[in-house]
């Protein structure tokens, strides 16, 4: 019976589902502060049931799938983009410092999780063919090469310095010798720039450029597909803030969690993921978009040299400390 | 015709000769049955001599909870039992240093229900079973949405790709479509190699490769950006 709560109740579909639909009121909320509006309002205390709302209006509509579209291959792909992120939530640790389905060698499992759902976003583009979606397609897969291999090092170098391939390694690490934020801050940095751009978030938003290729890889998608990207952008938000504020800022740790109670814990991660959620709306909101030249220009000529430096260090630290 | 009554009397002969196999009650009385192999958990050392021995490698060693080794936690591994090829021929039990494997001498249906919820329902990690079950409940709600949705009359074109002027009619061909998927293919490939290489260990000498492939990529991009770009 556990078996099953995990996956489905608590850090699985029904929590996840929550949290992204949270962090979406945060982001529309955030980027409305920024821009001088009120936000969503109506539906639910402060407008705070828009998001669900959102989706389940767009669920019951009548979807148009494009003619010659591979229905096949945007299905599975639709599922897939949502089913991922939801999976990769089981691997964080949310209330306890071991995540229900952790083992040793679950980080190179989470690379793979973010290198499917890459995979996943290229077929929803690619089963739709129309010149924006290839370009949107195009442009992801070529983003995706860039902020991808900044993220998988900077969680490398944390991985080096801590000598363990698995999250709750991370964790007892971070519990004995602080969080690890305060030893690789330049990691930290490119490891938040590098999810805006995984997000697809305001200064790296060209795989669905709204001025200049139409909606991107979304363009053709309608009714319930376009429910379920949405969903999909939302949850791999949800994952990927949890993701940082496990590796860097030491996931539910904090005054009075082991001790305590799990609920102090929760209450941390919770605090963490918002303050988080919170500095990547207030980004995305406040800037403008890079050229497609400027993408390369930043990641591989400015952040992966640090990188690089921040991996030697972190190697150094590990025999230092 | 002689043939078939020379065949008849064959069995007839054959049927009163007496029996070559045993009753399997008799078989468990006189000794003769071996037994099936069942692990006692406790007295195992984690020691894999069993999984060593086994004629058709039916036993596979799998994480089983932690032991304390000279004041030291390690991960503790025991055998698991695939019933389906095991040939039931004692060895393990024979070479287990610790005694913690016994040859269970009983009748057909105990010897079931202890190999039942292995025969019955394949083991499956339940990193796998969770995986499923995301993918399943993701694909019902999806399900539900297209039949609650409501279904209009529509004209040809509305299921027309949105061009915004350009020719709609693209092959896969255009826009580099075909390459980028290989791009992506190739990348992914060298990542789960990379993952693969530190699943096996983490040592200096992998450090100093994995370095060595990122400076190359990385001067291989700028290669790349300051030939293509400016």
């Amino acid at each position: 019976m556990m078996e099953l709560l995990y996956p489905v109740l608590f850090p699985g579909i029904v929590f996840t589902a929550a949290m992204a639909l949270w962090f979406e009121y945060i982001e529309r909320k955030v980027t409305a502060l920024v821009q001088r509006r009120i936000g969503p309002q109506l539906t639910g205390p402060g407008g705070l049931f828009q998001p669900l709302y959102d989706f389940l209006k767009l669920l019951g509509k009548e979807e148009l799938v494009v003619e010659r579209a591979d229905t096949i291959a945007l299905r599975a792909g639709l599922v897939l983009a949502v089913t991922l992120p939801i999976y990769g939530m089981l691997y964080i640790p949310v209330i306890s410092v071991n995540p229900p389905l952790s083992f040793e060698g679950d980080i190179p499992l989470i690379f793979l999780l973010l290198a499917f759902s890459a995979i996943a976003v290229a077929l929803i583009g690619y089963a739709a063919l129309s010149p924006y979606t290839l370009l949107g397609v195009g442009r992801f897969v070529t983003q995706y090469a860039m902020y991808e291999i900044v993220f998988m090092l900077c969680i490398v170098s944390a991985v080096l310095q801590t000598s363990t391939l698995s999250v709750s390694g991370l964790i007892a690490y971070q519990a004995a010798k602080g969080w690890l934020v305060l030893y690789q801050p330049l990691g930290f940095a490119a490891a938040l720039l590098s999810l805006l751009a995984k997000l697809e978030k305001k200064p790296f938003d060209l795989p669905h450029a709204k001025q200049e290729i139409v909606a991107g890889w979304t363009t053709e998608l309608s009714g319930r597909n376009l429910a379920y990207v949405r969903l999909y952008e939302d949850l791999s938000m949800t994952w990927g803030i949890a993701l940082l504020a496990t590796v860097y800022l030491g996931g539910p740790l904090g005054i009075g969690f082991p001790e305590l109670s799990p609920l102090a814990g929760f209450a941390w991660f919770g605090l963490k993921t918002f303050l988080l959620s919170a500095v990547v709306a207030l980004i995305s909101a406040s800037m403008a978009r890079l050229q497609v030249y400027g993408l390369a220009r930043t990641f591989w000529e400015r952040i992966l040299p640090l990188v690089l430096l921040q991996m030697s260090l972190a190697w150094l630290l590990r025999w230092v400390l | 015709m002689s043939m078939y009554v020379k065949a008849l009397i064959l069995g007839v002969k054959e049927a009163v000769k007496g029996r070559v196999t045993e009753c399997i009650s008799y078989a468990l009385s006189n000794g003769f049955a071996r037994g099936v192999p069942v692990l006692e958990s406790s007295r195992c050392l984690g020691c894999g001599l069993c999984s060593r021995i086994c004629p058709p490698r039916a036993i596979k060693m799998r994480p089983a909870g932690k032991r304390v080794v000279g004041g030291k936690e390690v991960w503790k591994e025991e055998p698991s039992f695939d019933y389906y090829r095991c040939i039931y021929c004692g060895q393990c039990a024979d070479v287990c240093p610790a005694k913690a494997i016994s040859m269970n001498k009983k009748s057909p249906l105990d010897v079931v229900s202890i190999a039942a919820p292995q025969l019955l329902f394949l083991e499956i990690a339940p990193q796998v079973t969770s995986f499923l079950l995301i993918v399943a409940v993701a694909a019902l709600v999806y399900w539900l949405g297209g039949k609650l949705a409501p279904r209009g009359m529509h004209g040809s074109s509305a299921k027309e790709p949105f061009g915004g002027g350009a020719p709609v009619l693209s092959s896969r061909y255009r826009y580099y479509a075909v390459n980028l998927m290989t791009f992506v293919l190739f990348l992914l490939l060298i990542e789960a190699l990379c993952f693969l290489y530190l699943l096996t260990s983490l040592n200096m000498q992998i450090f100093a490769v994995l370095l060595l492939t990122a400076l190359v990529v990385y001067l291989q991009g700028v290669w790349v950006i300051r030939r293509w770009v400016r």
